[in-house]
């Protein structure tokens, strides 16, 4: 998954160090622009009206009057308009249709799934969450986009306006309403597709053989047999066998060999294993397992579950359900990832291999001061919820400067390094011995460590102090939470490419039923934008054009970072002028134009254009910053400080729209 | 003016549609199959339109309801819907998020199911382009299939396109059979059961099984090529398919599948008597491609191994019309041949029947053919015009058929050459003889031989009494031959070969043997001896320097001149750059 966004809530609120760049500092520098530009336009419209003098009485006395009607808000009132358009929704039969188009989705959604994809789960859980999201966008656009318009067509506003009843009080009692009836409907779709998700996915396999037994797996030496059937068989397997064909795949079920020393902590969970054999006085344990594939694996025991020591049986196995679909791994990502080249020299961006997509930068391998160095944290004891042992996760690139041994996959090794205290006298690094391991690309890869490592102790100028030494990751080599990890490249001038997202600490599991939910918070916010935004508009605006302009924001909301990439100002082709120009006179975007008059003029207007596109993007929720599907896609927790700012900045936008539309509704003739 | 009430409206309206969907109804009617007979239904006015146009599904059964939903769904915002899509694949390709790059795919297709061009650059994207970008070849393998997958589903929808079944033989036979990983892939596809079962349905599983050495994508390439020509000879549930390539190029490519099959099994197994039959069946079907009548551009239809008999009635015309006007032509070529040197043998050969030329003769008649009437195209017009009056009908006639004899010559030669015929005809031939398969044999045991180091011949010892083995046939020991002269004997027979058939030397079968001759360097310079005096591919050595060069392999003028100044045999570990020569 592609992370680019690490930022802390309260860093983003308060701006860290400098608080004119927290969120607080600009909102409240918009708010009091928009209040000036509001207060002299509306001064302005007063005074082509009623003339310079009343027009001031009158903006004075909008603006003063503004301040009870907010304070004096009533809750009571509120709820009773709330039901109204709850009321009112029903009764044009948008939330039906609505339900309607959903079921029917959900009982038709099958055909358009692909099972035997490799990943069907992030396929599944991406078109729903799209679907729920277009469907509950739709909806609350059209039910509050009539009802304003359409009281104030049909004059039924006065039925209320007449009432003791503020603006303020009509616009959030629609909002409300419309809102609390979509979050109704949000909450049973998202319940609704969670079951169709696990009912999509859930499967189960069988041993492909003549026997539900061990014998129908067949035993492998891959020391004289490495690849069987074209696959290449880990070293540690004994014996190997299929599962049955089901929704497109099949897994490969395999008897590996896991040896315990006299000093590992033997494992509690023997259901999976057929065999113990001591040898030398260390116990050797044969368990079986199903390779993963397509984004999950099963579980398989031994039926019965206690383990036969005898060599000649034959015990009867069972393949659990589908495990590993549905994840809510909790990260703890770098603070900050350096690169250092062959030469020595250091730099925030890797080697670049030539590839379109520079999100990763390349560690050359063989070389030996080549390395990347992420350095974390807030790696504590407490972070964990298994201290004892460490898990490392990564999503590796991987780029061959030549073609190498084919059937081999590019070896990196990893090791963990303390950061030194700077105020020490002596400042020691600690590291543990590396790990060398095959690389799996476009894949999650876990590294699974215990806690008590073998390292060595190494002084400022990198000597070796002490070797061999038993280390504990939290206490010696994770000090005050700071580690860092250190990753090579093994394979001679091949690459491997990693960004900052792409190695983390695993800190533990979450609940991915309260992350689903959390990801369908986004589409919320989502929606109460709209809402919002809708009733806002339809206190100025009629039925369609309130319809459209919503539409259009939403819109703009989607593509707001396709547009600032357009305004990059090293993007080709230039402004929308230069490449209409281009265009018709089929120029290529790289082509300098002839220097001239035209081509200022055409320029200096593109700027403005440019700028004015910019400053939209600016005005118009950015809706990829309230979308958390990918993190419910790819199985990570979606943490609280992203949800936190995603919630502060639908809400500011929902303030600003509200009294917006208030002042709106004030200054209309109708509800005055 | 009357208003009409709500009711009456709506009652009008429903009229209406009603009304309108009759006819909709009747010119919509999708063609059917009716009972055993199949007496057939060929449906509406639409229907027949699409299915003229092979625009979408036109019968019952054919229709998928997801396509059908997805492009109801899009409304009229399907061309918006599908660039969307196309944009969303690119994007998901360039960030390599290959689920969703799939998914869009998956989306895409259903939008524009009879829009080949969508199946084909996809599924070229998924086989080649996507599938290296995978580190392990498991996986690359699998995006493969996903590719051939691909295709296979855009043939459901295009079932009269045999260019879906064209790609599907390439990509299968190419992508599998050719790559870097041809080794891994082709043992993948040989246990790939679960693929095998999904083409249960196509093929019989056999038809594509070389028996001991399992299932074989080359040999799947041939069925998928083998139904691109059932689709066009025979057509789909009674209609033809509408040839949408070349001839030359669409009817060349099930039998080049044999071969490739064959070529791929001699690199990975020992050499076996099996093989010669495997290019039997390849010389067979090739020699069978070569009496193909092709349609032409020029409207001429030609067989590729019509060469032979076009330019012997291109002789005879000839003859004829020179009967005609006696010593014309004689005089002309007189004169050209003061202006073209032709060698006083290839004269000679020319007057001879062609029959009794042998390929190399024959090469040179043509070459000397072609020089003359570069010089001047106008012999037999000028022959032509020197036929007295009462001659001149049966003359105009013979120069007529002179000049369509012409083309059509001119027409096989190019076509020949475009598709390297006669190369793979003589290699063909070259392979189904025991000498070829010897040859294979030597080549093997010469690499086997260099790996466990065994360079030079050498007395193999009886490992009970550690003696010499006795050959029983000459009462002495026996000598077995080392990897040098192994490779000796396998390049002997193909400088034997290239003698009788010249397309083999202009190949690049030659130039990847070449890379052997490297082995031998690599040996004669370990073991410290010249180079052998009469490497049987020295001529070919000679006529390709650049190739040489790369494998550091001395040309018969370099020898000759170390030799002259050293007074030593040539030995690869000097370097005769820097030796002293005159």
């Amino acid at each position: 998954m592609v992370v680019k966004d690490f930022q802390d809530f309260m860093v983003w609120l308060t701006g860290g160090e400098t608080l004119l760049n927290g969120a607080i500092a600009t909102f409240l520098g918009i708010a009091l622009g928009c209040l000036v530009l509001g207060l002299f336009l509306g001064y302005i419209v007063a005074v082509i009206r009623h003339g310079p003098v009343e027009a001031f009485f009158l903006t004075s006395h909008t603006l003063f009057q503004a301040v009870p009607d907010f304070l004096r808000t009533s809750p009571r009132r509120i709820y009773a308009l709330a039901r109204l358009a709850v009321k009112e929704a029903f009764r044009r039969k948008v939330v039906i249709s609505a339900m309607g188009i959903f079921a029917i989705a959900l009982l038709f959604g099958g055909w358009f799934f692909n099972a035997g994809s490799d990943h069907p789960e992030r396929t599944y859980i991406g078109i729903v969450t799209w679907g729920s999201q277009l469907l509950i966008l739709v909806m609350g656009l059209l039910i509050s986009s009539f009802s304003l318009p359409d009281d104030i067509k049909n004059k039924t506003i006065y039925t209320v306006v007449t009432k003791p009843v503020r603006p303020t009080e009509i616009i959030l009692g629609r909002i409300l309403g419309f809102a609390g009836l979509a979050t109704v409907l949000l909450a049973l779709m998202a319940v609704i597709c969670l079951l169709f998700v696990n009912r999509g996915l859930t499967h189960s396999h069988l041993i492909d053989g003549p026997t539900q037994t061990l014998s129908s797996l067949r035993p492998v030496n891959p020391q004289s047999e490495p690849i069987v059937d074209g696959r290449r068989v880990p070293a540690n397997t004994t014996h190997m066998g299929h599962t049955t064909a089901v929704n497109g795949h099949r897994h490969r079920v395999r008897v590996i060999r896991q040896v315990i020393g006299p000093a590992d902590e033997k494992p509690t969970d023997i259901r999976d294993v057929i065999r113990i054999e001591e040898q030398a006085g260390r116990s050797v344990y044969h368990r079986l397992v199903v390779d993963p594939e397509g984004g999950h694996t099963h579980s398989i025991s031994v039926r019965g579950g206690a383990a036969p020591s005898d060599a000649e049986s034959d015990p009867e196995l069972d393949i659990g359900g589908a495990a590993g679909f549905f994840r809510a791994r909790v990260p703890i990502y770098a603070k900050s990832l350096l690169f250092t080249k062959s030469d020595g020299e250091t730099s925030e961006q890797g080697i670049v291999t030539g590839d379109e997509w520079t999100y990763r930068g390349y560690v050359q391998g063989g070389a030996s001061l080549a390395k990347a160095t992420f350095e974390y944290e807030d790696i504590t004891l407490n972070a964990f919820s298994n201290p004892s042992r460490i898990d490392l996760e990564m999503t590796l690139g991987v780029y061959r400067s030549y073609k190498g041994e084919i059937n081999k996959r590019i070896l990196a090794s990893i090791y963990f390094e303390s950061v030194p205290d700077p105020d020490a006298e002596r400042k020691l690094r600690v590291q543990s011995d590396p790990v060398t391991f095959e690389t799996v690309e476009f894949d999650v890869q876990n590294i699974s460590l215990p806690r008590q490592m073998i390292g060595r102790v190494l002084d400022e100028s990198g000597n070796i102090v002490s070797k061999g030494q038993s280390l504990d990751f939290f206490d010696d080599i994770a000090r005050d939470g700071k580690v860092r990890v250190i990753l090579r490249c093994e394979d001679r001038d091949q690459y491997l490419g990693v960004s900052r997202a792409d190695i983390y600490f695993r800190a533990g599991e979450r609940s991915y039923t309260a992350n689903f939910f959390k990801g369908f918070f986004g589409i919320w916010l989502q929606m109460l934008i709209v809402v919002t935004m809708a009733v806002t508009f339809s206190t100025f605006l009629n039925m369609s054009v309130t319809m459209f302009s919503t539409l259009l924001v939403i819109v703009l909301g989607f593509v707001t970072q396709f547009i600032r990439d357009l305004l990059k100002p090293d993007a080709d082709g230039g402004g929308p002028i230069e490449s209409f120009v281009r265009l018709v006179t089929q120029q290529n975007m790289q082509t300098p134009l002839q220097e001239g008059f035209l081509d200022s003029a055409m320029k200096f207007v593109d700027q403005w254009l440019l700028w004015l596109l910019n400053a939209l993007t600016y005005i118009v929720p950015d809706f990829s910053r309230l979308d958390f599907s990918e993190y419910i896609q790819f199985g990570y927790w979606i943490d609280n400080d992203r949800l936190l700012i995603a919630a502060c900045l639908s809400l500011s936008f929902c303030v600003g729209l509200i009294v917006f539309g208030y002042f709106n509704l004030k200054t209309r003739e109708i509800a005055a | 003016m009357t208003r009409m009430s709500p009711f009456v409206q709506k009652v009008v309206y429903i009229c209406l549609i009603v009304g309108l969907l009759i006819p909709l109804s009747f010119i919509a009617r999708p063609a059917t199959h009716r009972g055993e007979s199949g007496a057939r239904d060929s449906g509406g006015q639409l229907a027949m339109l699409r299915d003229q146009f092979n625009l979408a599904q036109a019968k019952l059964g054919e229709v998928d309801p997801a396509s059908e939903t997805m492009k109801l769904m899009s409304l009229g915002f399907r061309s918006v819907a599908a660039t969307s899509l196309w944009l969303n694949a690119i994007d998901a390709q360039v960030v390599k998020d290959w689920d969703r790059f799939a998914a869009s795919l998956n989306t895409l297709i259903k939008i524009q199911p009879n829009f080949h061009r969508v199946w084909e650059y996809q599924a070229h994207n998924m086989a080649y382009n996507t599938s290296v970008e995978f580190d392990d070849y498991e996986q690359r393998y699998a995006w493969v299939k996903k590719g051939l997958d691909l295709l296979r589903q855009g043939l459901t929808y295009n079932q009269r396109d045999h260019r879906f079944t064209d790609w599907l033989g390439k990509y299968t036979g190419q992508k599998i059979g050719r790559s870097d990983e041809k080794v891994e892939f082709r043992q993948l596809f040989r246990h790939d059961n679960d693929y095998h079962a999904s083409l249960d349905n196509v093929f019989d599983r056999d038809s594509y099984d070389a028996g001991q050495y399992g299932k074989d994508n080359w040999l799947l390439a041939y069925q998928w090529f083998n139904l691109s020509l059932d689709m066009v000879e025979k057509g789909v549930r009674g209609e033809k398919a509408v040839l949408r390539t070349k001839p030359i190029m669409f009817y060349m490519n099930r039998p080049a599948q044999r071969r490739n099959h064959v070529i791929s099994l001699q690199s990975e197994f020992p050499p076996e008597e099996s093989f010669k039959f495997k290019w039997q069946l390849a010389y067979d079907e090739w020699y069978q491609y070569g009496d193909r009548e092709l349609e032409t551009s020029l409207n001429l239809p030609v067989t590729l191994n019509g060469m032979v008999k076009a330019e012997m009635e291109l002789r005879k015309y000839r003859e004829d019309l020179d009967k005609l006007a006696p010593g014309v032509r004689a005089r002309f070529m007189a004169k050209i041949e003061e202006q073209v040197s032709i060698p006083a043998d290839v004269k000679r050969m020319m007057a001879l029947d062609w029959d009794l030329l042998d390929e190399y003769q024959k090469i040179a008649v043509r070459e000397a053919q072609v020089k003359i009437e570069q010089a001047d195209q106008t012999i037999d017009f000028r022959v032509k015009e020197a036929v007295p009056a009462k001659d001149k009908e049966k003359a105009e006639d013979l120069y007529l058929k002179i000049s369509e004899a012409f083309i059509r010559i001119r027409k096989i030669d190019r076509d020949r050459m475009t598709i390297n015929y006669p190369f793979w005809q003589q290699r063909t031939l070259v392979e189904m003889s025991d000498g070829a398969l010897e040859a294979h044999q030597s080549f093997y045991d010469a690499h086997q031989k260099n790996k466990d180091a065994i360079y030079e011949d050498y007395v193999p010892l009886d490992p009970e009494t550690n003696l010499p083995v006795i050959d029983p046939a000459t009462s002495q020991p026996k000598t077995e031959r080392g990897s040098i002269s192994e490779f000796n004997a396998g390049f002997q027979f193909w400088a034997d070969a290239a003698r009788v058939h010249p397309s083999l030397s202009n190949s690049a079968l030659f130039d990847i043997m070449l890379e052997d001759a490297g082995l031998i360097r690599e040996m004669v310079d370990a073991l410290g001896k010249p180079w052998p005096k009469n490497f049987p591919f020295q001529d070919y050595v000679d006529q390709n320097p650049g190739i040489a060069q790369q494998y550091g392999l001395p040309s018969s003028a370099e020898l000759e001149q170390i030799e002259q100044a050293t007074g030593l045999p040539f030995r690869p570990s000097l370097d005769f750059q820097s030796a002293d020569l005159p």
